[in-house]
């Protein structure tokens, strides 16, 4: 089953010229983790607002699971602000992540529960003995207010996790953090970033978008390789592909781990040309 | 993280404490400290012309003493406490400040040959209005060093304040650590640009433009929490968890308060 459907969404933000969005056409598969990157005002949040029924568009129609009520839209797509402090309004942790069930109109216990999921599933597991729902979300560190911005919207069980520049502010410990809780995550997940490391590592597929447009679709390692379209729409490919670029090397591998299994496996096709020395 | 906005959470923050006033219901220790508020500033003022008499402080000070007593209970500071209730002090002097000028009674001093003189009975006001301002600030810090803000919240909404008003205060709890931030930054921002040292009327104008940039910071703010609260199905209500629940000490801690401000009153 089809996760999103765009087809032909048209949008121009009131009292502008310019289209945001001219003409964009893509699907999602349900459980695929898709990138979409392009430079600033390139159009990705714009759109993002568009999947949870935020924004609608002036032409063209978006389906969430086959339906493009804003209700059902809403309890299938969990919209992830860039800035967790636009996310997190409520005065506690619990309350923040009880907020959507309750607007669905769950009962307590229910709710409760979900709270209690939601935290463990993003690793701020009361079980440590740190009281996490009970904290305000400003005394909470960036990461953890990222985190608890995330289970803002597990808690209301939704199927499509959409996150807006979620690497933006975050160190280096954080990202890497964020990066593999998303990589357990079994929802479909749609990620707008200009952390062109961060998409290579998490999603399988990649959308290009520029000016309003989208310019190119494809797998990871075909969209992230090609230096010549990423330069053309203001980004630039990740590191290990142009140190591949650099080393004249034709493969190239998108993701860290497979650069250096690549460079290994190099390293021993030269050792054993060589005839099994590695100090020559 | 500013330093201010770093204190003024540790102070606020300091509600989480476990004992016993923490644990009390917030009703009871709302409708408990607001009866005494509302005791205080119905009693009669205090004299100090054209006799002083001491006894007409006592009901304050027992009122005093007894609030220090909740506060030693607590765990709270009591300087701490003394301290911050004095804030409200040179603004209430600034209300107060004609009141002498206005009162009926004797003329204590005459300025300007009768049509400008200091009577006992504004006197008298004049130090009823410090006195009493005193006394309802110190039972409100004490309220909330003693209960949690969200609480607080809950409470209020329970005595039917209206739910708009409510969603405002948590708003601005929950945001003001992050304006006052962005205020610190800005301020460095400015600082950092100017090597020499400026005249103040540069600092004047420039804070009018920190403060300008703040609102619409702010606004902007609001447009996107705005949207995040709609993403998540908000449709012009909060919704609330939790039910409270008033035992034994609760009530008697009220009794206690209805007793207090009974006194007060006769």
């Amino acid at each position: 089953m089809r996760a999103i459907e765009v087809n032909d969404v048209w949008y121009r933000y009131p009292n502008q010229k310019e289209y945001a969005l001219k003409g964009i056409n893509f699907e999602v598969e349900e459980g695929e983790k898709v990138a979409i990157i392009g430079a600033n005002g390139a159009g990705k949040s714009t759109l993002l607002l568009h999947f949870n029924g935020i924004l609608k568009p002036e032409r063209g129609e978006i389906k969430i699971m086959g339906d493009s009520d804003v209700r059902w839209m809403r309890s299938k797509v969990g919209l992830v602000f860039q800035n967790p402090d636009d996310q997190l309004f409520c005065p506690t942790v619990f309350e923040d992540v009880a907020f959507g069930p309750l607007n669905m109109g769950l009962p307590e216990e229910e709710v409760v529960k979900r709270v209690e999921n939601a935290l463990k599933a993003v690793g701020l597991s009361e079980d440590g003995g740190v009281k996490w729902s009970e904290r305000a979300p400003h005394h909470l560190s960036y990461g953890e207010r990222q985190r608890v911005a995330i289970a803002t919207v597990l808690s209301m069980g939704v199927d499509i996790l959409v996150l807006d520049e979620p690497t933006s502010n975050l160190d280096p410990k954080m990202r890497e953090d964020l990066m593999e809780l998303l990589l357990t995550f079994p929802y479909t997940v749609v990620v707008a970033t200009h952390d062109i490391e961060f998409a290579a590592e998490v999603c399988e597929r990649i959308v290009v978008m520029d000016k309003g447009e989208i310019v190119e679709e494809g797998v990871a390692e075909r969209i992230l390789s090609d230096m010549e379209l990423l330069r053309s729409v203001g980004l630039r490919a990740p590191t290990i592909v142009r140190i591949f670029e650099e080393l004249g090397i034709d493969e190239k591998p998108v993701r860290f781990h497979d650069g250096v299994e690549t460079l290994k496996r190099l390293k021993q096709i030269r050792i054993n040309q060589r005839g099994g020395d590695p100090t020559t | 993280m500013s330093i201010e906005s770093e204190n003024m959470k540790r102070s606020m923050s300091e509600g989480n404490a476990n004992n016993l006033i923490h644990r009390l219901d917030p009703r009871a220790k709302l409708l408990s400290l607001m009866g005494l508020v509302v005791a205080v500033v119905l009693s009669d003022p205090p004299s100090v012309i054209p006799q002083f008499n001491p006894s007409t402080f006592f009901p304050y000070l027992f009122v005093i003493l007894l609030l220090l007593s909740l506060a030693t209970i607590s765990k709270i500071s009591l300087i701490t406490l003394l301290k911050r209730s004095m804030v409200v002090i040179p603004f209430s002097i600034v209300v107060a400040l004609f009141l002498p000028f206005f009162g009926n009674g004797d003329v204590v001093v005459d300025l300007v040959f009768g049509s400008l003189a200091l009577s006992s009975h504004g006197i008298n006001t004049f130090v009823g209005v410090v006195v009493k301002s005193y006394v309802c600030v110190m039972c409100i810090i004490l309220l909330t060093m003693t209960t949690p803000f969200p609480s607080i919240i809950k409470a209020l909404g329970w005595l039917r304040v209206p739910e708009t008003y409510l969603q405002v205060l948590s708003f601005l709890y929950r945001y003001m650590f992050i304006l006052m931030e962005e205020v610190t930054n800005m301020k460095r921002a400015r600082d950092s640009r100017n090597p020499n040292k400026a005249r103040r009327i540069w600092y004047i104008r420039t804070a009018g433009l920190i403060a300008g940039t703040l609102f619409i910071r702010a606004y902007e703010r609001g447009e996107r929490v705005y949207s995040a609260m709609v993403s998540r199905g908000y449709e012009g209500r909060m919704p609330s968890l939790g039910r409270m629940r008033m035992g034994m000490k609760d009530w008697i801690f009220m009794c206690m308060f209805i007793t207090v401000s009974a006194y007060i009153l006769v």
